[in-house]
C-alpha cells in the first residue's frame, strides 16, 4: 500500500493513472443499471471519495452463471460484455429463451427479490439449462457481482476495514445474512450500509458547516428525506439528524428507524425501459435484441442520463437507439401507453418473478409519502438512484421535479448525479474511513428479537436487544449488558430448547441445540447477545454459569438452522411446555349476577340486625352457587372467584359488608357460627378481612374437625400463602384420619389451588407430597368404583395444581420419582377406562381422556394448555 | 507406410465398425476426423495419426507406430503403420556428460555439411521453436496472475479460464523476436543458483557402514561377515589373529552423498544443463539479459557438476519416486519441484513433438484471430473465455468447449459481424451455427470465417481456413493442395459464397531450398499462403488475405 497505488484513469490506461496515498476505506453501490466502486483516499475528515473508472462504460451489473462445473459464479461490470446470456446468435451460450434462460442473472431481478425475502425460495434460482446446473439464488448474484470490484483493490492495496456494500433500507435480517454468506463464500470480507444512510452521510457532512453555525447542542435537530429512485425500485426514507460531540468535533450523524415494511414500491421505470427498449429497436425489435440492449450494454444509463455513451469512448458508430434526441420522444409515448398491466413485457423470457406496476401505481405511493411527509418538517433531502438526475423533456432532473411535487423541495437538498456524483458509494466509502478511525457514523436501531424465558416456571418472552426503539451506534458491534438469565438445563439434560421471535417474521422459530454433554445436575445458563447493526443478525451464544460444561465448545443459537414453528408469539406461548398448569379462575356470569341481584337485594331489604340465618340468606347462598351451564367446561358463577361481579352498582360489597358486620358482630358475642351467612360470604368469594380473621381463627381451632360450611369459604375466600398454608396442614391431618367422607376438603383444597396463583408458596414440598398421595389414594379408590364424580375430580385437581409448587421448588415431584409415575399410572388406567367406556365423568361436558393426558404432560413437564374439567 | 511429406498430416481410415484408436507412442487416444463414405458406400471412420519423433537424422525419418483398434462390440485388433518421411526433431538427449563446454550452438552453426540435411534439421528447430513458443504462451497464461481483477480468471476442471483478449496480447509479445522467451529455463536460471551452490557444496549425507581393514585399536563395530572373517584368521588370540599388521576387518563409518536426493539433483543439472544448450542456441545471437542469465546458469552448471561433491553420484535411471528428504527437506523440495516442472517440459515437448501438426493449427488459429481483432471493433469476444490445457491433449491445448463470440467488423466493405468457427470435429461449430454451408464441413477445414451483414437475413460470406505444417523441402505441393481444395468447394451447393485459404509455414533460406518455392498462389476460389515463423511478424499479409477471403 501507499504509493504504489494507482487508479486507472478514465481510459483505464496506465499513462493516465495516478498515485494515492492511502485507501481508507472502501464503498461499493451495486445498482440495477451500474455498479460504482469508490475509494476513501486520506483519513475520514480530510480525505475524499475517488470513483474509480473501470476500463470500459459501465453495463447493468450482472452474475454469469458458471458454464463448467467448478467454474464461479462470476460478476459482469462493463462494456465489452462477457459474451454469456448477452442475447446474441453465437455463441451458443449468448443464447436467451423461455425455456433455456439465460447464463446471464442481471442484478435488476436480484434486488427485488432479495428484498422481498423471497430468495430462499428454492423456485427463485436463476436457471439456465446451457450451465452445469447450479441454482443461483439473488444473493449469490449479488456475490458475484460484488467481488470483481473487491478483486480491483485487491490487487492494489489493503483497505483498513472491509469493502461496504450499500443495500436497500429494507433489506431483512435473513436476507442480510444470505447476502454476507455469499459473499464470504467467494472469499470476500463486506460490511453493509443502508442505502438512506450512505446518501444521508453523505448530505450531512456537506452540510454540516451549515447545520453546525445553527445548533451547537448536541441531540436530534431534525429529519431529512432519502429518496432512492431506480430502475427497478423506488425508496423513501425520513431518517433523524443527530448531532453529536466527538473528540472535540461536531458530527452530524444520521438515525435510522427501522422500517415497518421494506419500503420499497416496484419502479414503473422497469417496464417502461423493456418497451422503450423494444420501441427504439423497431422494426428489427425481438425479445432477444430488447435483453441485449438492456442488460448487455450501457444503454440504460446512456439514454437516462447524461453518461457519455461507449461510442465517445471507443470509435462506436452507434445505432439510432443510441440517439437521445429519438430515444426522449418515445419515452413520453411509451410512458403514456404503459399500465400496470401484467401482459408479456418484451425482453423478460418469462424467466423471474416480476413485480411491475405502472406509472399511475407509482404516483398513488408518491401521493401517501407526500401525505405522510407533510407530517413531518424536514431538514433537506437527498435524493439518489439513476433517475435522480435523468433530464425530462422540460429540462429538470427528475429527483427535482419529484421533491418539488412532493413540496420538500428545499436549499438544502442534494441530488445524486446533478450535485454529486455516486453518492451512494461515496457515503459508504466515507463510513468505511470513519469505522476504520473509530469516528461517529450513524445510529441506528434493532430489530425486535425476544425469546422465551421461564421466570418461576412462568413463561414469558423477554427481549434480547434493546427496547423502545433506542437508538445505538451503527458499525459497533452491541452488547446486551448483563447476559439473559433465567434458562436451566435440567438434571439429565443433553440439549437446550430455545425459541427466538423476531420482528422481520410472524411466526416463532425454535431450536434444540445439543450441548455435548448430560448434565449430572441442574445447571443455569444465560444467553450473551450480541449485534452488529445491519450485518445479518444477533450473535446468541449459551453460556453455562460452569464454565467447564462444553468445554472449549461455544455453542451458539443461529436463527437460520432454526425450524419454523408456523406459530405466532401468542400461540407458541400457549403451546409452550410448562411443569405446571396456569391458574384456573372461576369466572363471574353475568346472566347468573342478574339472577342473584334481586334476592340478594332481597336479603339486603329484609336482614335485620342479629338475626343471622333467614329464608333470603338460604335463596341467596342457593343463587350464588349456582353455576352458568352455558359456559361449561368453564366454570362460572355470579361471582368470580376473585370477588368481583359484572355489575358496578357496588350490591355485592354492600352485601358482604353487611355479612361480614353480622359475622363480627356473632364472633364477638361467642355466638355459634351460621352456616348460612359464613356460606354466603364463602360464594362471594370476598376477601374481607373480618371474614379471613374469623376462617383462620376457625381452622386454629378445628383443624381436622373444620365443618363443611367453614371448608367452602376457606375454599373460595382464603388468598394468603400463609392461611393456605395453615389449611393444607389441616387437611394432611384430616387425611390422616381416613380419606373417606373428604369431599368437602377436597373440594376446598382443589378450588383454592385452582384459583390462587400464590397458593404453593408456603406449602412445603413435603407437604404437597403428602397432600398428592391423599389425593391419589382418592383418585385411584374412585378408579376401582369406576366412579368419576366428584371425589374424583377434585382428586385430579389437586394434585396437578399442586405441581404449581414447582414455580418455588423445580425438583418438586420430579417425573420419574416414585409418586409421579404412579401418579402417571393411574391416569393412564383412567384413560383406558374411560376409553373402554367404563368411565364417565360427571357433567360429560369435559373431554376427560384430554384433560387426563394433559395432566400426565404437566407431570412430564411438557403440559400445555388449561386445565379445565367443568367443576 | 504413410508417406507424409516432410509435414503433412497422416491419418488412418478404418471402418466405420472401429470406434476408437489408440497408438503406443501417445497418452491419448486419437483424434477422430470426420467420416466419409468411398465410391462404394461404405463408410470409414477417420483419425489423425501421431507423427514421427526420431531426432538427430539429417534428412525425413520413418518411424512404426503400434496401433490398437477398438471396435464398438468391444473387440481389440493390433496393427502397425509406419509414417515415413517426416521431420527429424533436432537432437534432444545428451550424451551422459555431454557437459563438456562446447561454445553455445546458434541455429547459424546448427546441423551439418550437408546442404539438404541442413534444410531438414532446420526445419525441424523452426518447429521445435514453434513448440516452444506455444508453451511458452501456454505456461504463460497459466502461471501468470489475473492482470487487474476486473474479469474472473481462474482454474475449472484443470483448465486455465483468461479472456480471449489478454491471450492475443500475450500471443503477440511471444512472438516478438526481438525479445528471447521467457521460458521455464530462464525461470530456473533465477531462482535455483543459490540453493544449488549450498546444496552441491554441502550436499546431505548418510553415514554408511564400510567394511574395511582397521588397526585393531581403531576397530568399533563388527558384524557376523567380521567374526567369520575373524575366525578364518589362524591363531588362537585375537593379537594373533591381527597378524604382522595388525589390522582386522572391521566396520567403518563413512560419509556417503550418492543418496537418491543428490542423484535428482545432478539429474536435475544435466538436464538444465540441455535446457540451457537449447535456449542459447536459439537466442545466443541476442543481448539480452534472459540469454545472460542462462549463459550464466550454464556455466554454473558446469562448474558443479564437474567440481562439486555431487559430481560423483551415479546417474538415474528414471524419474524416480519422491523419498522424504525430496519432499520435506526445505531446500531438497525445492530441487524436486524445479525437477518435475523440466520433466514435465520436457516429456510435454517429446509428446507436443508427435502432435506438431494440431500445435501449428492452434498456432494459426490465434492468428487468424488476432487479425479478426484487428479488422474490428471493440465488442464481447474479446471479453470471451478461452480454455486452457496445462497439458496437450493429443497436440491440443485450447479446449474446444470455449467458443469465440462474433467480431464487429469494421473493414470494407462494410460493417457485419464475423463469426469465427473452430472446425475440430470435437469442437462440433460447424454443425451447430446455422450459416455453415452444407457439406462444407465434410472437407473438414480447420477454421471458418463466417461474416454476416448487420441487417438481419442480409448478406453474408464464408472464409474456409486449412493449415498443413508442411514446408515442402522436397516439392512445392502448394498449388496442386489449393486446386484440390478449390475442386472440394466447387461441389459445395454454396460455392460462391466460399472462399478456401490453406496456410503452410516457410522457411527461411530460400537460396538453400532445391525448389524455388511460391510465396503464395491462387487458384480458382481459393489461395495458398506461406507465412514464415513466427506467425506474429506475417500478421500483415495474413490480413490482405482474411479479407480477400470474407469480402471477394
Amino acid at each position: 500500500m501507499g504509493a504504489d497505488v494507482l487508479i486507472p484513469g478514465r481510459d483505464g490506461s496506465a499513462e493516465n493513472s495516478r498515485p494515492v496515498d492511502e485507501i481508507n476505506g472502501v464503498g461499493v453501490s451495486l445498482e440495477s443499471s451500474s455498479a460504482c466502486l469508490c475509494l476513501w483516499m486520506g483519513d475520514a475528515a480530510s480525505g475524499s471519495a475517488t470513483p474509480v473508472i473501470p476500463p470500459g462504460p459501465a453495463i447493468p451489473p450482472a452474475a454469469l452463471l458458471p458454464r463448467l462445473r467448478g467454474e464461479p459464479t462470476r460478476g459482469d461490470l462493463f462494456w465489452p460484455p462477457h459474451p454469456r446470456g448477452t442475447g446474441e446468435s453465437w455463441p451458443p451460450e449468448a443464447r436467451v429463451s423461455s425455456a433455456a434462460g439465460s447464463g446471464r442473472f442481471p442484478l435488476a431481478y436480484a434486488w427485488p427479490v432479495l428484498v422481498s425475502g423471497d430468495d430462499q425460495d428454492r423456485s427463485n434460482r436463476w436457471r439456465w439449462s446451457a450451465g452445469d446446473g447450479t441454482l443461483v439464488t439473488a444473493a449469490d448474484a449479488i456475490a458475484a457481482a460484488f467481488e470483481p470490484l473487491v478483486a480491483f483493490v485487491k490487487t492494489r492495496a489493503t483497505p483498513h476495514t472491509p469493502p461496504v456494500l450499500v443495500v436497500p433500507d429494507g433489506l431483512h435480517e435473513t436476507a442480510q445474512r444470505a447476502l454476507i454468506e455469499a459473499i464470504t463464500r467467494k472469499g470476500v470480507s463486506v460490511r453493509l450500509l443502508w442505502r438512506p444512510v450512505a446518501a444521508a452521510m453523505v448530505w450531512c457532512t456537506r452540510f454540516a458547516a451549515e447545520m453546525a453555525s445553527g445548533a451547537r447542542q448536541e441531540g436530534p435537530l431534525g429529519s431529512l428525506l432519502s429518496l432512492h429512485l431506480s430502475l427497478d425500485s423506488y425508496e423513501a426514507t425520513i431518517l433523524e439528524v443527530v448531532a453529536r460531540r466527538h473528540r472535540g468535533e461536531f458530527y452530524l450523524q444520521p438515525a435510522r428507524r427501522r422500517p415497518s415494511d421494506s419500503g420499497e414500491h416496484p419502479s414503473p421505470w422497469f417496464p417502461l425501459m423493456h418497451r422503450l427498449a423494444f420501441e427504439v429497436l423497431h422494426p428489427h425489435a425481438t425479445d432477444e435484441r430488447v435483453w441485449n440492449l438492456l442488460w448487455a450494454s450501457p444503454w440504460i444509463a446512456t439514454v437516462l442520463s447524461d453518461n457519455r455513451g461507449p461510442g465517445e469512448i471507443y470509435d462506436w458508430p452507434l445505432g439510432p437507439e443510441w440517439d437521445r434526441r429519438r430515444v426522449e420522444p418515445a419515452l413520453a409515448r411509451v410512458a403514456a401507453l404503459v399500465s400496470s398491466e401484467s401482459r408479456h413485457l418484451p425482453g423478460t423470457f418469462a424467466l423471474w418473478p416480476l413485480n411491475t406496476v405502472g406509472p399511475a401505481e407509482a404516483e398513488r405511493w408518491f401521493r401517501g409519502l407526500k401525505s405522510q411527509l407533510s407530517q413531518v418538517p424536514l431538514l433537506g433531502a437527498v435524493v439518489t438512484g439513476l433517475l435522480a438526475a435523468h433530464r425530462s423533456p422540460g429540462g429538470r432532473e427528475y429527483g427535482h421535479e419529484r421533491l418539488t411535487s412532493l413540496g420538500v423541495l428545499g436549499s438544502r437538498t442534494l441530488i445524486e448525479g446533478a450535485d454529486s456524483p455516486n453518492i451512494l458509494a461515496h457515503g459508504s466509502a466515507l463510513y468505511a474511513s470513519r469505522l476504520a478511525e473509530g469516528l461517529p457514523t450513524y445510529l441506528d436501531t434493532l430489530p425486535r428479537l425476544q425469546t422465551v424465558v421461564q421466570r418461576r416456571g412462568v413463561p414469558a418472552w423477554e427481549p434480547l436487544l434493546e427496547q423502545n426503539d433506542r437508538y445505538v451506534e451503527g458499525g459497533r458491534v452491541w452488547r446486551r449488558e448483563p447476559n439473559l438469565d433465567g434458562f436451566a438445563i435440567r438434571k439429565g439434560g443433553s440439549e437446550l430448547s430455545t425459541a427466538l421471535d423476531h420482528g422481520d417474521y410472524e411466526t416463532v422459530r425454535d431450536i434444540t441445540t445439543p450441548l455435548g454433554t448430560t448434565c449430572t445436575a441442574k445447571q443455569p445458563v444465560s444467553l450473551s447477545v450480541s449485534i452488529d447493526p445491519g450485518q445479518g443478525g444477533a450473535r446468541i451464544e449459551i453460556l453455562p454459569v460452569d464454565k467447564s460444561m462444553f468445554g472449549r465448545r461455544r455453542v451458539f443459537v443461529e436463527w437460520q438452522r432454526m425450524a419454523d414453528t408456523g406459530k405466532t408469539p401468542e400461540q407458541y406461548l400457549e403451546r409452550f411446555p410448562r411443569a405446571f398448569p396456569v391458574t384456573a379462575e372461576r369466572r363471574s356470569s353475568l346472566v347468573r349476577w342478574q339472577a342473584a341481584r334481586p334476592v340478594v337485594e332481597l336479603y339486603l331489604s329484609k336482614a335485620k340486625a342479629g338475626i343471622l340465618d333467614n329464608p333470603p340468606l338460604v335463596s341467596v347462598v342457593d343463587i350464588l352457587k349456582r353455576k352458568d351451564v352455558s359456559q361449561m367446561p368453564q366454570d362460572a358463577t355470579a361471582v368470580a372467584s376473585d370477588g368481583t361481579t359484572p355489575d358496578a352498582s357496588g350490591l355485592l360489597a354492600r352485601f358482604v359488608e353487611r355479612a361480614a358486620s353480622l359475622l363480627a358482630a356473632h364472633q364477638r358475642r361467642g355466638s355459634q357460627s351460621s352456616d348460612k351467612l359464613v356460606r354466603a360470604l364463602g360464594y362471594t368469594s370476598t376477601d374481607d378481612p373480618r371474614l379471613l380473621d374469623y376462617l383462620m381463627g376457625r381452622i386454629e381451632n378445628f383443624g381436622a374437625d373444620l365443618p363443611d360450611y367453614d371448608l367452602v369459604a376457606s375454599g373460595n375466600c382464603l388468598r394468603s400463602p400463609a392461611a393456605i398454608e395453615r389449611f393444607a396442614r389441616a387437611f394432611t391431618a384430616r387425611m390422616r384420619r381416613s380419606t373417606v367422607g373428604t369431599n368437602d376438603w377436597l373440594k376446598a383444597l382443589a378450588a383454592i389451588l385452582r384459583y390462587r396463583s400464590e397458593a404453593t408458596e408456603q406449602i412445603s414440598s413435603p407437604v404437597c407430597m403428602e397432600v398428592t398421595r391423599y389425593a391419589l389414594e382418592v383418585f385411584k379408590s374412585e378408579l376401582e368404583s369406576a366412579n368419576a364424580n366428584y371425589r374424583f375430580r377434585n382428586a385430579c385437581l389437586i394434585i396437578v395444581y399442586l405441581l404449581r409448587r414447582r414455580a418455588y421448588d423445580e425438583g418438586y415431584l420430579d417425573p420419574d420419582c416414585e409418586l409421579a409415575k404412579e401418579a402417571k399410572d393411574a391416569f393412564r388406567t383412567a384413560i383406558r377406562q374411560q376409553e373402554r367406556g367404563k368411565l364417565q365423568l360427571i357433567g360429560g361436558s369435559v373431554d376427560l381422556k384430554a384433560a387426563l393426558a394433559m395432566m400426565v404432560d404437566y407431570i412430564d413437564r411438557r403440559g400445555s394448555g388449561k386445565i379445565l374439567l367443568g367443576v | 507406410v504413410l508417406q507424409a511429406g516432410d509435414g503433412g498430416r497422416p491419418c488412418l481410415l478404418t471402418p466405420e465398425q472401429v470406434d476408437e484408436v489408440s497408438a503406443d507412442v501417445c497418452l491419448d487416444t486419437l483424434p477422430r476426423l470426420s467420416a466419409c463414405i468411398d465410391e462404394r458406400g461404405r463408410s470409414w471412420n477417420c483419425f489423425e495419426l501421431p507423427s514421427t519423433s526420431r531426432s538427430g537424422v539429417p534428412g525425413p525419418v520413418e518411424e512404426i507406430i503400434h496401433i490398437q483398434f477398438f471396435s464398438r462390440d468391444g473387440r481389440r485388433r493390433w496393427g502397425s503403420v509406419s509414417v515415413a518421411g517426416t521431420l527429424p526433431r533436432p537432437k534432444t538427449e545428451p550424451r551422459e556428460y555431454e557437459i563438456e563446454d562446447n561454445e553455445p550452438e546458434t541455429t547459424e552453426s546448427a546441423g551439418s555439411d550437408d546442404a539438404e540435411g541442413s534444410r531438414w534439421l532446420l526445419a525441424g528447430e523452426k518447429v521445435e521453436e514453434l513448440i516452444g513458443r506455444h508453451f511458452d504462451l501456454i505456461n504463460s497464461l497459466y502461471d501468470q496472475p489475473v492482470a487487474d481483477g476486473w474479469r474472473w480468471e481462474g482454474d475449472v476442471q484443470g483448465m486455465a479460464v483468461r479472456p480471449l483478449g489478454r491471450v492475443l496480447e500475450r500471443w503477440g509479445a511471444i512472438g516478438d523476436t526481438g525479445e528471447p522467451r521467457l521460458s521455464l529455463i530462464v525461470s530456473l536460471a533465477r531462482e535455483l543458483p543459490p540453493i544449488l551452490e549450498v546444496l552441491c557444496e554441502h550436499p546431505r549425507h548418510v553415514l554408511g557402514r564400510v567394511r574395511t581393514m582397521q588397526p585393531l585399536d581403531r576397530v568399533q563395530e563388527l558384524d557376523g561377515m567380521c567374526l567369520r572373517w575373524l575366525a578364518r584368521q589362524p591363531g588362537r588370540r585375537v593379537i594373533e589373529k591381527a597378524g604382522v599388521s595388525q589390522r582386522v576387518l572391521g566396520i567403518a563409518r563413512v560419509e556417503v552423498v550418492d543418496t537418491l536426493e543428490n542423484r535428482v539433483l545432478r539429474d536435475l543439472m544435466r538436464r538444465a544443463m540441455l535446457a540451457c544448450r537449447r535456449y542459447q542456441a536459439e537466442y545466443g545471437h541476442i543481448d539480452h539479459e534472459r540469454v545472460r542469465l542462462v549463459r550464466e546458469f550454464r556455466h554454473q552448471l558446469r562448474r558443479l557438476l564437474h567440481h562439486s561433491a555431487v559430481a560423483g553420484v551415479r546417474a538415474l535411471p528414471g524419474v524416480p519416486r519422491p523419498n522424504y528428504v525430496l519432499q520435506q527437506d526445505s531446500r531438497y523440495r525445492i530441487i524436486w519441484a524445479a525437477y518435475l516442472r523440466l520433466v514435465r517440459q520436457e516429456t510435454m515437448l517429446d509428446d507436443a513433438w508427435r502432435w506438431r501438426q494440431r500445435i501449428w493449427v492452434e498456432d494459426c488459429g490465434l492468428a487468424i484471430t488476432t487479425v479478426l481483432a484487428e479488422l474490428s471493433r471493440p465488442g464481447l469476444a474479446r471479453s470471451g473465455d478461452v480454455l486452457l490445457h496445462s497439458e496437450q491433449v493429443a497436440g491440443r491445448f485450447l479446449d474446444p468447449r470455449a467458443v469465440m463470440a462474433g467480431w464487429n467488423y469494421a473493414a470494407p466493405p462494410g460493417s457485419g459481424r464475423v463469426d469465427l468457427l473452430d472446425g475440430r470435429p470435437e469442437a462440433g461449430q460447424l454443425d451447430e451455427h446455422p450459416l455453415v454451408p452444407e457439406g462444407l464441413a465434410a472437407l473438414r477445414p480447420d477454421f471458418v470465417a463466417i461474416w454476416m451483414d448487420s441487417h438481419p437475413r442480409g448478406a453474408r460470406r464464408v472464409a474456409a481456413l486449412w493449415t498443413l505444417l508442411d514446408f515442402d523441402l522436397v516439392e512445392d505441393y502448394l498449388g496442386r493442395r489449393a486446386e484440390s481444395i478449390a475442386t472440394g468447394l466447387r461441389r459445395l451447393p454454396d460455392a460462391s459464397l466460399v472462399r478456401g485459404l490453406l496456410l503452410q509455414p516457410e522457411l527461411d533460406g530460400e537460396a538453400a531450398h532445391p525448389v524455388r518455392l511460391t510465396g503464395g498462389i491462387r487458384v480458382d476460389t481459393c489461395r495458398g499462403l506461406r507465412m514464415r515463423l513466427p506467425l506474429q511478424g506475417e500478421l500483415d499479409r495474413l490480413r490482405g488475405q482474411l479479407q480477400w477471403a470474407l469480402t471477394s
